[in-house]
């Protein structure tokens, strides 16, 4: 008797969501397979990496990133061109680190004009991040939403404190919401269900599940996520069915293995090499968690993590 | 009971004698207003008697026009015969229906039924009682001892081989004999058959007065109940904030001022102040003795155990988490200082685990499982939620941390379920005003675990708060404002409160209320899921607690507090552990069944459960993250929610 290879097909399937703007609009998720079980169902595409771009000079980063990036660090838009043109990211993510009332106190102004010079400056979509405080990013990200009208942009974090106010954004201009929620499978479907009972159709959601990097507690947010997918894709749970986003860059490049010098740790080897494996690791686990977007900071991490996601998709 | 027909609604209703007619309308979930909770005072629960008459008292809200017409105020009309009632206009509040279409009323078991249910084992001998034995009288040729006397006397007459008599009933003996002509009556206490021993002596027979004291000590509330063993009656029934309280609302707070001897002794005392303070003012009501006290019956979680006898509870609290003893001795109340004789006897009722204790072994007595082939599912609604799963033949149980919220407790304006405590809320869901009725028919005060779950459950179903238990938008209502602690609903204004002040419930109240039925849902979750049980495959539901009769079952499922089930499947128990308590005191089998009960509980433990985490945040939501656990209120939201915009438009 011939061997047939067993499949598990899926009950449900990820959502398709759209972002950007006309020809340059992208589809993410879509996949009705665990990630990279390309064998046991249709996975449309590879996860989108989305590299960062910062709306005022980032102080303090680890001299790994600041050599590798260079001059373009201090003009958001020549930045995102870099990231698009030389280092092939299939999307641009704006991080409005500025905008912290408790840090450089950006106005939303400020914020929605860098996110413009950023849209006009590239032909990928656009992923726009708050600082992270929940008052000042529902005012930032309202801006932004009225502000950059032309293309689809994916705006957040709408976290269970700022929701309505993101979405009612996202409502009123045609955006995508980004929901993020502490690690957590339940608290992600609830912020789902409180997000489309706004109004907000299901496949406008991009999930932030919230990540750690290597060695920081990445497995938690690893099962987390490949708990969301069973849900989605076996129980066909239909709040759960969103593509997901993790923004790891961060979280990569804070970490002490990342950042340390080899003076200080004359035992961990080559900091330049290290950081980059340090944010390819992270990025490749996630992927293999079923992250369906990427946000990375580093040009040669990319380069690395588009290779072995090449490799998985074959 | 009287019938109480409300038109054009049609609906009836079946009520106590002597009920308040506006109890009655809520019941019926037909819409009136009301605001002073019952009290008579806001004059807008206008109705006109049609058919049949009620027994009114005047108020000047009413014309005498209008009381030709037959108008009264439903609150201070009292239903004795069957009456068609109509609600006058301007008291009618929205016609939208937020009930579900299939409502069935709460089945409330009252004490007989529960009785009922345990066979024949509620009666029989008490493990702690009288007995009035002849001796024989002495003479020269018969020279034995008094205490030779009573033994023969208890071998022939009682059966009782082996009796102790202890040093202080010898010390009563050869009077009480010589007083009583050798008739004496004997402080017996025989929890089993082969165990007897005699506490004290009085001189004749006495046995027309025994007294028993019921006791659930709950870490929030104590309910006490005097028993009359001779007749079985419960002469009366009160409870109070237990005083423990002062001193730190949740057990780990009372574990750790524990740990010194004289915070031991305080916390004893204080549990002992409260209850004898309940005890004094019970038996000066039915007007006894507390002389004829023979003996405390206490049920009480094992901290609260612990603490009742003066016993650390200090290693319940540190791992591996062990409690000084399960089954506690026999002690004198006087020794606790409680009311009663030289000889009254306290015991406690079993605690099984360290947070599984006497008042959940009551509770199981209580509600019949041992007794039953079916399974049973048993939630008992306190600051710990206790659920237990089982039949005849097993028992697992499992203690979920609820907190106080269901006792008032932790809640702004909460309270305890006594006079001038809202229990029961409607709320319009247009305009979102209340209709209140308070404990008592009194100007409200504050709110209790009921009116609480009503109040939230209410208002979640009018779409004034969102899943996550945050108050929607405060556009069109005036009831919804922002207080000092963010948004807050009014649910009584200062001008109609017994405070003086308004009485709101704020999003912190809300929040508390979601945790506490999170972890009672998520507890039942743990439970089926260990024991592999569908939800489908329980035959009962028993919900115990103190909150009276007005916990309404749509509005805990609307919740998510209890899984959605055919609606005949749930009875009402209330205070299953002072039940339970009481057939203790009134029955050694009953005794001998608690014993066996806390030896065959399984006790799963929450803390260590990596699935409990997980259901406790899955339930932190109304009614529930997955809808599909709750089609039927899920379908109930969809037709509000369309209700409401075609309102709207």
């Amino acid at each position: 008797m011939p061997y047939t290879e067993p499949v598990e097909s899926a009950n449900g399937r990820i959502r398709e969501v759209t972002v950007g703007a006309g020809e340059s609009s992208v589809a993410i998720g879509g996949a009705a397979a665990l990630p990279f079980h390309w064998f046991d169902g249709e996975a449309p595409r590879r996860p989108m990496i989305a590299m960062e771009v910062f709306d005022a000079t980032p102080a303090e980063w680890a001299p790994a990133l600041t050599g590798a990036l260079g001059d373009v660090m201090s003009d958001p838009a020549t930045w995102a061109r870099a990231n698009v043109e030389q280092h092939g990211a299939d999307m641009v993510c704006v991080q409005l680190a500025s905008t912290d009332p408790n840090g450089a106190d950006a106005t939303p102004q400020d914020a929605a004009a860098v996110v413009r010079a950023v849209a006009d400056a590239v032909r990928v979509p656009v992923v726009v991040y708050g600082c992270g405080n929940a008052e000042r990013d529902a005012d930032v990200l309202k801006k932004v939403a009225e502000t950059v009208t032309d293309t689809v942009l994916a705006i957040g974090p709408a976290t269970e404190d700022n929701y309505k106010a993101v979405t009612a954004a996202a409502l009123g201009y045609g955006h995508v919401v980004v929901a993020e929620t502490p690690i957590d499978v339940n608290m992600a479907k609830q912020l789902n269900i409180l997000i489309t009972q706004m109004g907000l159709d299901a496949d406008r959601i991009i999930v932030d599940p919230s990540t750690g990097a290597v060695g920081y507690g990445v497995e938690y947010g690893y099962t987390v996520m490949e708990r969301l997918r069973l849900a989605a894709l076996v129980q066909n749970d239909d709040m759960t069915q969103m593509p997901m986003i993790c923004n790891l860059g961060k979280e990569v490049w804070r970490s002490k293995e990342a950042r340390a010098s080899e003076q200080d740790e004359p035992a961990w080897g080559d900091a330049a090499k290290r950081g980059v494996l340090w944010e390819a690791t992270t990025a490749i686990t996630l992927a293999v968690g079923g992250a369906d977007v990427l946000v990375m900071r580093h040009p040669d991490a990319v380069a690395v993590v588009r290779k072995a996601l090449s490799g998985l998709t074959a | 009971m009287p019938r109480v027909q409300f038109i054009p609604e049609d609906v009836s209703i079946l009520v106590e004698q002597g009920e308040s007619l506006l109890r009655a309308a809520i019941l019926a979930d037909v819409r009136v207003r009301a605001s002073c909770g019952g009290d008579g005072t806001c004059g807008k629960c206008r109705v006109i008697i049609e058919q049949g008459a009620v027994d009114a008292r005047p108020s000047s809200k009413l014309s005498d026009s209008q009381v030709a017409q037959g108008y009264v105020l439903a609150c201070l009309a009292e239903i004795h015969d069957d009456v068609v009632v109509r609600i006058a206009p301007e008291s009618r509040s929205s016609a939208l229906a937020t009930k579900p279409a299939s409502r069935v009323a709460n089945t409330v078991l009252s004490a007989e039924d529960c009785a009922a249910r345990v066979a024949d084992d509620a009666s029989g001998p008490a493990p702690i009682g009288k007995a009035v034995i002849t001796l024989q009288p002495p003479d020269l040729s018969n020279n034995s001892s008094d205490l030779t006397r009573v033994r023969q006397a208890m071998r022939r007459q009682r059966g009782i081989a082996n009796v102790a008599v202890p040093l202080p009933a010898l010390r009563e003996l050869p009077d009480a004999a010589r007083e009583g002509d050798w008739t004496v009556t004997a402080l017996l206490t025989q929890p089993t058959e082969s165990d007897a021993w005699i506490a004290g002596f009085q001189p004749g027979d006495t046995s027309s007065r025994q007294l028993a004291i019921a006791v659930d000590i709950g870490t929030t509330t104590v309910e006490v109940a005097l028993v009359d063993l001779v007749t079985g009656a419960v002469l009366g029934q009160a409870a109070e904030y237990n005083r423990q309280t002062s001193r730190g609302e949740d057990v780990i707070t009372r574990i750790i001022l524990a740990s010194t001897e004289q915070g031991l002794s305080e916390l004893q005392s204080l549990a002992a102040d409260t209850i004898a303070e309940l005890v004094e003012t019970l038996c000066a009501r039915a007007g006894v003795a507390t002389h004829d006290i023979m003996c405390y019956v206490a049920a009480g979680n094992t901290v609260m155990t612990h603490l009742f006898f003066g016993v650390t509870p200090r290693h319940i609290r540190a791992a591996p988490y062990i409690p000084a003893a399960s089954e506690f001795p026999y002690a004198h109340a006087r020794d606790l200082s409680l009311p009663g004789g030289p000889a009254t006897q306290l015991l406690a009722l079993p605690c099984p685990a360290s947070w599984l204790g006497g008042d959940i072994v009551a509770g199981v007595l209580a509600s019949g499982i041992p007794w039953r082939d079916e399974l049973t599912l048993l939630i008992d609604i306190g600051t710990n939620g206790e659920i237990v799963l089982g039949n005849k033949d097993w028992l697992v149980a499992c203690s979920c941390s609820a907190g106080p919220a269901f006792e008032g407790g932790g809640i702004l304006h909460g309270m305890r379920a006594a006079a001038g405590a809202i229990e029961q809320v409607r709320i319009d869901p247009d305009t979102l005003e209340p209709t209140i009725m308070t404990i008592g028919g009194v100007k409200p005060l504050g709110i209790c675990g009921s009116g609480l779950i009503d109040c939230v459950s209410e208002l979640f179903l009018a779409g004034a708060l969102a899943r996550n238990g945050k108050f929607a938008e405060a556009d069109s209502s005036a009831s919804i404002r922002h207080g000092e602690r963010g948004p807050e609903y009014v649910l009584v204004l200062a001008e109609e409160s017994g405070t003086g002040a308004d009485i709101v419930v704020t999003e912190p109240d809300v929040e508390n209320l979601i945790r506490a039925k999170a972890a009672i849902f998520a507890g039942i979750s743990v439970l089926l899921e260990c024991t592999d049980v569908a939800f489908e495959e329980i035959a009962e539901v028993a919900v115990a607690g103190g909150f009276g009769h007005y916990l309404d079952l749509e509005r805990i499922t609307v919740l998510g507090m209890v899984p959605e089930l055919d609606r005949e499947k749930f009875v009402f128990i209330g205070n299953s552990s002072l039940l339970g308590a009481r057939h203790v005191a009134s029955s050694r089998r009953m005794l001998a069944m608690a014993k066996s009960v806390s030896e065959k509980m399984t006790y799963i433990e929450l803390s260590v459960n990596a699935g409990f985490m997980e259901s406790f945040v899955s339930a932190s939501f109304l009614p529930h993250t997955d809808a599909r656990l709750f089609p039927e209120t899920e379908r109930l939201l969809k037709r509000l929610r369309e209700a409401r915009r075609v309102l709207k438009r």
